[in-house]
């Protein structure tokens, strides 16, 4: 299936202003299973980058329901997700021009189907320009992680666990 | 549509308007050797099997080069807002045994002047073996660094992200 990847619109209310902007934060009252490293480098002083990411449910029928958002304002943060169902992850990358109103964004969005008894692992960089989010499951108490690939919404109708 | 990609847009129609943009593949390259029409010819030589480059670029070009640049604008006072998609990405990629070629194309709204079918030409990348465990890649490209330097991690795989779309032009 074509993939394409749309830009976040610039906004005058948006992932900056956190809390101001009306967006849930996620209830994080869950076990901490995901474990998040965030590194972010704009490349420049005139220009600043954040990210966060969008925790949703997926039903039977594949639709989504918003749990809220998880700012990653430092380099290391611990989440819980639910755990036997299946999750979709919407990692967000936002900058901005020193000076300017405009923000760009773009996007990094997965399906997993975190299970219990294992920990889940997310690198997310930023650096220069060039993005990536690495998501890596290992049983609980292993140091033994394998890399989950990237998985559209798409194939939820496909399967709903990841083995 | 941000003020960068303004300039762009602007300067690439001027720039087609007296110079002959490169139509094709086989012209960015002519385009990159010559040093013509303000492209560049990049090599490197990876310590990876020709193979395992190939199926990489395979991987990360639809996943991270094909693209719609969206914006959004508000009004100060008021509700409703506007959505209007501005440019696209399209990468083409062609593998052979001995041979990958990964081309990526620009494409915004109101182009003027010959313009290529999907937008003009960024970059030209081929890759194709040397030995057994080594690569080599000859990048053409123009007005596009980071997408450059997103393939040449891709060749070493030593960095597989992903450009970010909205500061590629």
């Amino acid at each position: 299936m074509k993939r394409i990847r749309y830009a976040i619109p610039a906004l005058l209310l948006t992932v900056l202003l956190g809390g101001c902007s009306g967006i849930p934060t996620y209830s994080d009252t869950l076990p901490k299973n995901l474990h998040v490293r965030t590194e972010l480098d704009s490349g420049s002083a005139l220009r600043s980058v954040v990210a966060e990411f969008d925790v949703h449910r997926v039903n039977a029928a594949c639709q989504l329901k918003y749990e809220g958002r998880v700012y990653l304002y430092d380099a290391s943060t611990d989440v819980g997700i639910p755990v036997d169902e299946l999750i979709y992850l919407d990692f967000i990358f936002a900058s901005k021009a020193f000076l300017s109103s405009h923000i760009s964004g773009t996007r990094y969005r997965t399906l997993i189907n975190p299970r219990s008894g294992y920990d889940y692992q997310a690198e997310v960089k930023y650096n220069k320009g060039i993005y990536s989010v690495v998501i890596r499951e290992a049983r609980h108490g292993s140091s033994n992680y394998r890399v989950l690939e990237q998985r559209p919404l798409g194939e939820c109708k496909q399967t709903k666990s990841d083995k | 549509m941000n003020k960068n990609l303004a300039i762009v847009c602007a300067s690439t129609t001027l720039l087609s308007a007296c110079i002959s943009l490169p139509q094709t593949p086989a012209e960015v390259r002519e385009a990159g050797k010559t040093g013509s029409t303000f492209f560049t010819l990049e090599s490197i030589e990876v310590q990876r099997p020709f193979p395992e480059v190939a199926r990489t670029f395979a991987k990360k070009a639809p996943e991270c080069l094909e693209f719609a640049l969206t914006s959004t604008s508000k009004p100060v006072f008021g509700i409703g807002s506007q959505t209007s998609t501005y440019a696209w990405g399209k990468p083409t990629l062609r593998i052979d045994k001995d041979k990958a070629e990964l081309h990526f194309q620009g494409k915004f709204v109101n182009m003027l002047g010959k313009v290529p079918p999907d937008g003009w030409y960024y970059m030209v990348a081929d890759a194709y073996p040397l030995s057994k465990n080594k690569t080599k890649v000859d990048i053409y490209w123009a007005r596009a660094p980071l997408v450059v330097e997103a393939v040449k991690g891709w060749a070493t795989g030593e960095n597989l992200g992903c450009p970010d779309p909205t500061q590629i032009f």
